[in-house]
């Protein structure tokens, strides 16, 4: 046995029923390195971490851990044994401390709740975090709660820590912050094995990279012996020649104007938008991007502010006035915002165009299934029929469903919040064609993203929004990323 | 990832789905071989009679309850209604008086409708609480007007052919009952108010952002609940020819009863006015099936609030 292997997976197998969803897998991870694992959304790098950490049953092959074959049966088994999980929704109970949770159930071990707080404090300090021990998690943001899950998994004296997507909800800045902490663990010789499928992030951080795809292990390789093309096209199983489409460029007059829009979060925000134009919001989570196309959309209520479409001042009380007005909103939080659920696809697409297929409020479902058709067919959907729950499509067909059901009316303006959020690769080159067949149909997008590459690859023009100002506005064919970056994270930020 | 379940699981899952239908139906017989006149043609008349008030207020109540919310209030307002209805028949003509207790049930729900739009209630705990009080208030209206008495529809009035007449042996009430199904089943299933009521269920915040007012689809949905229940309790006056200030006691609970054995979801979103029937039709034959077999009130109350719970167990099982 190679002592400097802490894991070795060899040949597991898991089934659910008739799906596998994991065939025959084997890999090593080597002690003190930070090993990626990357593969698109259904590739099973959950199944796999859920065997790991005791959660499923493998049913054949074999895992050892730092030298010991691990048969486990449940969680705890494996935190036991110094191999812990944070996954991305965290398992922390909010109406208690912070230290009462990262010493959850072990109350009685450490002696306590006094020594408790005094141990949990430790722990944080040295990741560098000076989260008071008292505070109740609900009052911590998202970085913070992760912390608390590091501090967690260090208090059992993890060997190997397992992290799943731990970026997704993360802004640039505790991004940074994540990285830092990584590096520390590392240098402590602390393993991570670090989940994604954002490829930035596995150049920054991995030492090695395993890349899965539909239950197999695809390669494994060394992270500096590895280009980005082939990563992606070991991914998604082809070969994407490019990550964006090429720029549109069809922009024409100015059809929308927002002027001194004033809300609790917003403090007079101005803009233009030009028929035909990609207009990108950035900004950190927070900085008010998303209260302004809500205001925009008619959802919040403007204490001030005034909204000229075509030349023409409208007022707006809710999203009927703009929806006639001719605008979409395609929301950042798909599942709880957008979709619905447990609706069927053809209804979900139709779901905004009733009077596309009504007369005198009477459905005409013939029509109505003519509609669906037709958007699944121009967005080539992939669904088994219209009558599918919306449910059960991955979510990059989910957010074509919902992109369908807003071209259905041919908007003007068509605003995407976080379009791209959660979804593969491949999917996503999609959506930036679709957004490009768009704007070169005449209509206009405003897109706000976290993916800065996105918006500066996407946009004709980009709006850097900060504590619910406009900061700044730039051209993405001349201004690069860091410039973007330094006006959104605000001048004490940049040196 | 799919699921496919063993042939085995399958039949555990759809008799647990179907357990308390199953168990109905097991009653049901059973009462049929030990009582002969359970099975009497007076007997089925009966029912058929007996279950077109309860029939009504379900139907309402399904349309409230897949538009994602609730309504308590139809056990007040059913008394309230019969109390208006037999006071204003004594005073004035049937069809004034019919009128009157129609308007009564729309201006109740109308009120509904409005106080949970005033609150902001957007979701079915608000409603609870908020219809309950409603109920409370409406049970003590039809006290207040009544003295607390029970008052008496004239004898020899046409009304009374409402709940007692009959074209070609077919009762007028489940005429009634009828028409009102099928006209809320069109509406909900083939007009862009129904389909409005739907959305509001399933997503209220999408329903929103893709132009639904819900402000309106909680109106409408309310008030179509009073109007219903103004029919079912006018029906109900009309067979029993009196009305007492607690005539709608336990109409909520076995209304929502109704509708989720009959297969609508508490959830939102999703449901059918054609299953309440069945649902209706199950939970009538069983209280008459109880009464064959000589269980008292209490007993029979207690047994219908357990299968209210186990259906709303069933219901929540079902959707994971």
């Amino acid at each position: 046995m190679d002592r400097n292997k802490i894991l070795s997976i060899s040949n597991v197998t898991k089934r659910f029923l008739n799906v596998t969803a994991l065939d025959a897998v084997s890999f090593e991870v080597q002690k003190g390195h930070v090993h990626g694992i990357i593969g698109e959304n259904g590739a099973g790098k959950s199944t796999l971490m859920k065997i790991l950490s005791g959660v499923y049953q493998k049913d054949e092959g074999q895992i050892i851990f730092d030298g010991q074959e691990m048969n486990i049966h449940e969680p705890m088994d494996s935190l036991k044994l110094g191999l812990s999980i944070i996954y991305q929704e965290f398992n922390l109970v909010n109406t208690m401390t912070v230290g009462e949770n990262i010493f959850f159930a072990r109350f009685k071990e450490i002696g306590g709740l006094k020594k408790i707080h005094k141990r949990a404090e430790e722990l944080l300090r040295s990741i560098g975090s000076d989260i008071d021990t008292y505070t109740l998690i609900d009052d911590l943001s998202i970085s913070e709660k992760q912390m608390v899950e590091i501090a967690r998994a260090l208090s059992f004296d993890s060997k190997l820590i397992i992290m799943d997507e731990p970026s997704t909800t993360l802004t640039t800045k505790e991004m940074s912050r994540l990285v830092e902490i990584i590096n520390e663990l590392r240098e402590k010789g602390i393993t991570i094995i670090y989940i994604s499928h954002k490829l930035d992030e596995i150049y920054e951080l991995c030492d090695r990279v395993t890349i899965m795809r539909d239950g197999h292990i695809i390669d494994n390789r060394d992270v500096a012996a590895l280009d980005r093309q082939e990563m992606i096209a070991m991914m998604v199983g082809r070969t994407i020649e490019n990550e964006y489409p090429q720029r549109p460029e069809c922009v024409g007059e100015t059809i929308l104007q927002v002027k001194n829009f004033n809300t609790k979060k917003l403090n007079n925000i101005s803009f233009q938008l030009k028929r035909g134009e990609i207009l990108g919001l950035v900004g950190l989570v927070g900085a008010g991007r998303t209260e302004i196309v809500r205001a925009l959309f008619g959802v919040d209520k403007l204490h001030s502010g005034e909204i000229w479409l075509n030349g023409k001042k409208i007022e707006v009380h809710s999203p009927i006035d703009m929806i006639r007005a001719g605008m979409g909103f395609v929301t950042e939080d798909r599942k709880e915002q957008g979709l619905f659920q447990s609706f069927s696809v053809g209804q979900n697409i139709t779901a905004a165009s009733m009077d596309h297929f009504s007369q005198n409020g009477i459905l005409n479902r013939h029509k109505e299934n003519k509609i669906a058709e037709k958007q699944i067919q121009a967005l080539s959907v992939k669904t088994p029929s219209a009558h599918t729950k919306a449910a059960n499509l991955s979510g990059g067909n989910q957010q074509k469903v919902i992109i369908g059901r807003w071209l259905e009316r041919n908007p003007q303006i068509l605003i995407l919040d976080e379009p791209t959020r959660g979804i593969d690769v491949g999917a996503k080159y999609e959506i930036y064609l679709l957004m490009k067949q768009i704007v070169e149909n005449g209509s206009s997008i405003i897109m706000i993203s976290s993916e800065l590459p996105e918006v500066l690859n996407m946009s004709n023009r980009v709006l850097v929004i900060a504590n619910g100002e406009v900061k700044g506005e730039f051209d993405p064919l001349i201004n690069d990323e860091n410039e973007v970056m330094a006006s959104a994270l605000g001048e004490e930020d940049t040196r | 990832m799919k699921r496919i379940a063993g042939g085995k699981k399958n039949i555990r899952n759809l008799v647990n789905d179907y357990l308390i239908i199953v168990g109905i139906l097991i009653l049901v017989i059973y009462t049929a071989i030990v009582r002969l006149e359970f099975r009497s043609g007076e007997n089925v008349i009966n029912m058929i009679r007996q279950l077109c008030p309860l029939g009504m207020v379900a139907l309402g109540m399904t349309i409230v309850i897949i538009g994602g919310y609730i309504d308590l209030s139809v056990a007040g307002m059913f008394s309230m209604i019969g109390i208006v209805t037999t006071s204003m028949l004594n005073v004035t003509s049937v069809p004034v008086a019919v009128i009157v207790g129609l308007l009564t049930g729309v201006a109740g729900g109308a009120l509904n409708g409005a106080i949970l739009n005033f609150c902001g209630a957007r979701d079915d705990a608000d409603a609870l609480f908020i219809t309950y009080g409603m109920s409370t208030v409406y049970g003590a209206l039809a006290l207040l007007i009544s003295n607390g008495a029970t008052i008496n529809v004239p004898t020899n009035s046409s009304f009374l052919v409402l709940g007692k007449g009959s074209i070609s042996a077919i009762p007028i009430a489940i005429l009634i009952f009828f028409a009102g199904v099928g006209i809320l089943q069109f509406i909900m299933k083939k007009t862009t108010l129904g389909r409005k009521v739907h959305l509001s269920g399933g997503n209220p915040v999408a329903a929103r952002l893709n132009g639904v007012s819900i402000s309106k689809s909680v109106m409408f949905m309310y008030i179509m609940t009073g109007l219903m229940t103004a029919i079912g309790a006018i029906i109900l006056i009309s067979r029993v020819t009196s009305a007492s200030p607690v005539l709608g006691k336990n109409y909520e609970t076995n209304a929502i009863m109704s509708v989720v054995i009959g297969g609508t979801t508490l959830k939102g979103g999703h449901g059918s006015i054609v299953n309440t029937v069945f649902g209706v039709m199950l939970i009538t034959i069983m209280a008459n099936a109880l009464n064959m077999l000589g269980v008292s009130a209490n007993a029979q109350s207690a047994a219908k609030g357990l299968i209210l719970v186990a259906a709303i167990w069933l219901d929540s099982r079902k959707q994971r």
